[in-house]
């Protein structure tokens, strides 16, 4: 942080003029009010960092410790030019976070407009609709994967059979597809929040007067709410995008991955070189090549949130 | 409850009578109160896989059973899935973090840790105490846990691998299964049993080398394939391994249960309950399970066989879980004293006891098991084919032609995780149709020859 | 005490009763969306064998046998090590999110946007990036090799409060620039002419005309670090939290959905009923600044 230094002048210097010295240290507070929080996350996110980009030009395999060295980028050549699954699951995750972000939103907000409107038990729908998203994913993934998806014994196809047709096998079939369901169902009611917030900031004097001249209520939705919702959504997708790229258990639980590498996106498949090959080089490897790619993706999202502070501001 | 209790209180007595005799060998059995063990002391950590076994074996450890014997000692049980588990102990042991002093492994890494130097050997402790009995304990199973000589775990529970089926679907369909069947047969009745509404034959399709990997391994092993020649050149496109391969992954895709991708033991077994199943070969430990009538209603409808055959009479397919201890533990007395508790002779009566059954007691590591009359009266059917199977399987000559490594339905070395993760996915990318068999065949293959290019055992 | 002009939820909600079609429809998709959890709830009360059952038993006799089974392991140490970490990791992120949100917003630092892009950008890497170096700075022996010194935190509550307090720090500093941004300009002003100190505009003055946005953020974060699964499994994986009592129950010999639906119900229940509660803290929250 390179905050130009104002000679030192202490708040309580000049007691005459509160407000003058107020303003003078106002930088100075302001910086001081950051620093911890800042401080305490540089240490706990960047110290670990150090050390993957230290552990990423070494050969280390846990279960071969007599093997362990530096290799100078051996790891990186290796991912870029012969790691046979590195660009589908590029592919793959730019697919799972798209689809499933996307798909959230859509779904989120016709919960919202649905429980906008009132009718009996209005309370009840936006409480079930609400709970998936105070549902812990691992038992999410675990209910979906066992009771509900299952080929044999799931619900999903027995219900489908119900009306004579013979349902998928979800998880081979379609695993991406899968995943993204129970992701969507997880963060649909996220998005519903954000948006039911954005809905309820519509004054009701434009909706009247909307009404007032005879528009029905699928122009109402259109004219008047889904644009007075635009900044709404792009803040659910931003957020929706920064937590859903760092699911993995669901893939963990469901595909591991598969079957192949169908289901793998980057942080899983870092996690599985680190955790289930124990290949600590390649892992770390990977991380920095993942790191330097959200960085791309982060300086992308900071334009769009740059505009809408500006926005704001305005 | 009140049951549990009251047969704490039985369970109780029969370990404290059993594996408490520092004193007088002569009062065993007979006297009520031994006095407990309060000269070791300690604190461990153990680390289990969550298989019933370990489940039992916990529920009885909370009950205050080992408490009774060894007073002084806290045991802190950390449960987990085989998976989730197997990752945590590695990567604690390889890091040498020391979180755990006890954990369960297999024999894949008992003889490469202790190599490692990160595994006391524990044979010598177990060998000294003459209540333990360490000679009962099968010699295929201590083969697979020793290293230069020591023996750096105890066995819990040990299996091979068997085939079951529905006698009701073979007598509707008027076929009958051979005691040592042939895979050819297996094929055969899997085509004259696969209907709509049941699967002639299920196998494990869930990619993992313990998973799909395990069968898998000894079908090669079976049909005269293996994984590399003596040169560490890899094999799976060699004609009798490509053939179980395509055999492996055709039986399933033509006679196999919806989405086997996603099986394993686990699902298999559900479906040869809910009689979905025609046939399944699997690990023998499941045949406690599907003849229990609490797991099972039809348990009287399940047939036993051998393992399927080939050009080899047997896959050589031999697991077991076992306790083994970290080299680094501090509290080493108290680890072996937990360790042998658990897979005790006297373990087998307080557990039966506790649970008034046989279904989680561990069996196929101890030969007295098998002398039990009252355990040979529950396991009638299947005893003596599991017990052949365990002596039968040579996981250290798995192959027909001679191979640079040991192991039966896995290669011992360390890298064979990774290789045996990637190698079920490449085939599980086959088994749902997203790729060819044959040019996953030839994929898997480059792969493993890179590994032990990159391992360095291939010149 | 000056409150704010917070529009209270529920007031954009059309006045007019929406059609039987309509709330037919809404109907339907809730039961949809809320039937997983329903049916997993009930799975929890059947037996091994009814739980694979196909058609489902949706009316059947309870069993208590899981629940007897879930209960034969000691859950309480889970229950209490999640509620000490969702707790003391909550108040971290407050304590440190609160003045760090309330300079962003109300003293505007130089650089404050490329600090708050900083902190998005922290929630954005992937954990699994560096969970081994983590997991290895955690250790009691570090790595030796690189001369690398462990902190012991491996298996630790400690350990999991710094990570989740740095988990939810960036969205909590987030949410509270949103709702500090809310604050009129000209009740600071009156504030600072009156002489007030910094602690007494920050806790008499601003905080409380906030305090469904403090609610809210404070119930995420405590959302967030219940139901984390990853990063207690990999780094405190024994005697840890619910997650881990959960998932134990899975099991590769043996059926175990019932029993898993127990464990899951019993995994879920505090904070969905929590949720529940707070849902119009939580709506109003998100409303009143999420979206600055």
């Amino acid at each position: 942080m390179a905050v130009a230094q104002s000679p030192a002048q202490p708040a309580v210097a000049a007691p005459a003029a509160p407000t003058g010295s107020r303003r003078l240290a106002e930088h100075q507070i302001g910086r001081l009010l950051v620093l911890p929080a800042l401080i305490f996350a540089i240490l706990v996110t960047q110290a670990p960092f150090l050390l993957t980009i230290l552990y990423s030009f070494q050969r280390w395999n846990l279960n071969r410790p007599d093997q362990r060295g530096f290799v100078g980028f051996d790891n990186y050549i290796f991912l870029l030019t012969r790691d046979p699954a590195f660009y589908e699951v590029i592919l793959n995750t730019v697919i799972f976070v798209v689809g499933a972000v996307l798909a959230s939103l859509a779904l989120g907000l016709l919960f919202a407009e649905l429980v906008n409107h009132r009718f009996p038990g209005r309370g009840i729908v936006r409480t079930m609709l609400i709970t998936p998203f105070l549902i812990m994913p691992a038992a999410a993934a675990l209910t979906w994967k066992n009771q509900m998806l299952d080929a044999n014994f799931g619900i999903v196809d027995w219900l489908i059979s119900l009306v004579g047709l013979r349902g998928p096998v979800w998880l081979s079939d379609y695993p991406m597809l899968s995943v993204i369901a129970v992701i969507v169902w997880r963060w649909a009611p996220f998005m519903m929040l954000i948006l039911l917030a954005g809905m309820q900031s519509i004054s009701e004097e434009v909706r009247e007067a909307a009404r007032v001249d005879g528009a029905t209520a699928r122009q109402e939705f259109f004219d008047i709410t889904l644009p007075h919702l635009w900044r709404f959504m792009q803040l659910g997708g931003l957020l929706g995008t920064v937590f859903i790229v760092q699911e993995i258990d669901p893939i963990f639980m469901m595909t591991g991955g598969g079957p192949g590498d169908a289901t793998t996106t980057l942080p899983y498949f870092v996690y599985e070189k680190a955790r289930e090959s124990f290949d600590i080089g390649r892992g770390a490897a990977l991380g920095v090549i993942v790191v330097l790619m959200s960085i791309v993706v982060i300086t992308l999202l900071v334009r769009l949130l740059d505009r809408m502070l500006e926005r704001q501001e305005a | 409850m009140l049951r549990r209790r009251l047969l704490t209180g039985v369970m109780t007595a029969a370990v404290v009578a059993a594996t408490m005799v520092p004193f007088s060998l002569t009062s065993r059995a007979q006297t009520p109160a031994v006095e407990p063990n309060t000269e070791i002391s300690g604190t461990i950590d153990v680390a289990m896989v969550a298989n019933p076994q370990m489940v039992a074996l916990q529920e009885l450890v909370e009950s205050g059973a080992f408490n009774e014997a060894y007073p002084n000692i806290t045991v802190n049980l950390t449960v987990l899935p085989e998976n989730e588990i197997r990752q945590t102990i590695t990567q604690d042991v390889t890091t040498q973090s020391g979180q755990f002093d006890v954990f369960t492994i297999g024999p894949f890494e008992v003889p490469l840790w202790a190599e490692q130097g990160w595994l006391e050997e524990v044979g010598a402790a177990a060998e000294a105490n003459p209540d333990y009995d360490l000679a009962d304990v099968f010699e295929s199973m201590k083969a697979g846990l020793t290293y230069e000589g020591g023996l750096y775990a105890l066995p819990f529970y040990g299996e091979s691998a068997m085939t079951f089926y529905r006698t009701d679907l073979f007598e509707e369909a008027g076929l009958e299964m051979p005691e040592r069947p042939t895979w050819t047969q297996i094929a055969e009745f899997a085509a004259a049993l696969d209907s709509d509404a049941v699967s002639g034959v299920c196998l494990r399709g869930l990619p993992g080398w313990g998973e799909m990997g395990a069968p898998l391994g000894t079908v090669i092993n079976a049909f005269g394939g293996r994984w590399y020649d003596e040169n560490w050149v890899a094999q799976l496109n060699d004609e009798d391994s490509a053939r179980a391969i395509r055999f492996y992954i055709e039986l399933l895709q033509n006679y196999g249960p919806e989405g086997a991708v996603g099986n394993g033991f686990t699902e298999n077994e559900t479906l040869l309950i809910q009689g979905q199943c025609a046939m399944w070969y699997d690990a023998t430990s499941a045949a406690e399970l599907i003849t229990d009538p609490a797991i099972n209603p039809d348990y009287e409808q399940v047939g036993f066989a051998y393992g399927p055959s080939d050009k080899l009479p047997t896959g050589n397919w031999l697991w077991s879980w076992n306790f083994a201890m970290a080299a680094n533990s501090d509290a080493k007395d108290a680890a072996n004293a937990f360790m042998q508790w658990a897979t005790s002779t006297a373990y087998v009566d307080a557990i039966v006891a506790f649970d008034g059954g046989w279904g989680r007691a561990p069996t196929g590591a101890r030969a007295s098991v098998y002398e039990n009359p009252s355990y040979q009266e529950r396991a009638a059917d299947f005893a003596e084919i599991v017990l052949n199977s365990i002596n039968e399987a040579n996981p250290n000559e798995p192959t027909e032609e001679p191979v640079p490594y040991t192991g039966g339905q896995f290669v011992r070395i360390p890298e064979f995780q990774q290789l045996g993760n990637d190698v079920t996915q490449i085939f599980a990318s086959a088994l749902v149709g997203d790729m060819e068999i044959d040019a996953a065949i030839e994929e898997a293959n480059a792969l493993a020859d890179q590994v032990a290019i990159d391992a360095g055992y291939q010149e | 005490m000056a409150t704010l002009p917070i529009r209270r939820a529920g007031r954009g909600v059309s006045r007019e009763t929406a059609s039987p079609l309509w709330a037919i429809s809404a109907w339907i998709v809730g039961l949809i969306v809320f039937f997983p959890v329903l049916y997993m709830f009930l799975t929890g009360f059947k037996s091994e064998n009814a739980a694979v059952e196909l058609p489902p038993r949706l009316i059947f006799w309870p069993t208590f046998e899981n629940y007897d089974a879930v209960f034969g392991i000691n859950f309480v140490p889970f229950f209490r090590n999640s509620l000490v970490t969702s707790l003391v990791s909550t108040f971290f992120v407050m304590l440190l999110a609160i003045p760090c949100a309330y300079a962003l917003a109300l003293y505007r630092p130089k650089k404050w946007k490329d600090i708050l892009f900083f902190f998005i950008s922290t929630r954005f890497l992937p954990a699994a990036g560096v969970i081994v170096p983590l997991y290895v700075l955690f250790s009691p022996v570090g790595d030796p090799v690189l001369g690398v010194p462990g902190l012991g935190l491996l298996g630790t509550l400690q350990g999991l409060v710094i990570l989740y307090t740095a988990m939810n720090l960036p969205i909590a500093v987030w949410m509270l620039r949103s709702f500090f941004e809310e604050v009129p300009r000209d009740i600071l002003d009156a504030a600072r002419v009156d002489g007030a100190s910094l602690p007494r505009e920050m806790f008499q003055i601003v905080l409380p005309m906030i305090s469904p946005g403090l609610v809210a953020t404070a119930f995420i974060a405590i959302i967030f670090a219940w139901n984390e699964f990853f990063l207690a499994y990999n780094l405190a994986p024994k005697e840890s939290t619910v997650p881990m009592f959960m998932v134990r129950f899975v099991t590769s010999e043996g059926l175990f959905w019932a029993k898993l639906a127990a464990s899951s119900t019993m995994a879920v229940i505090p904070i969905v009923l929590l949720g529940w509660i707070a849902q119009r803290q939580l709506v109003r929250g998100l409303s009143m600044g999420a979206v600055k």
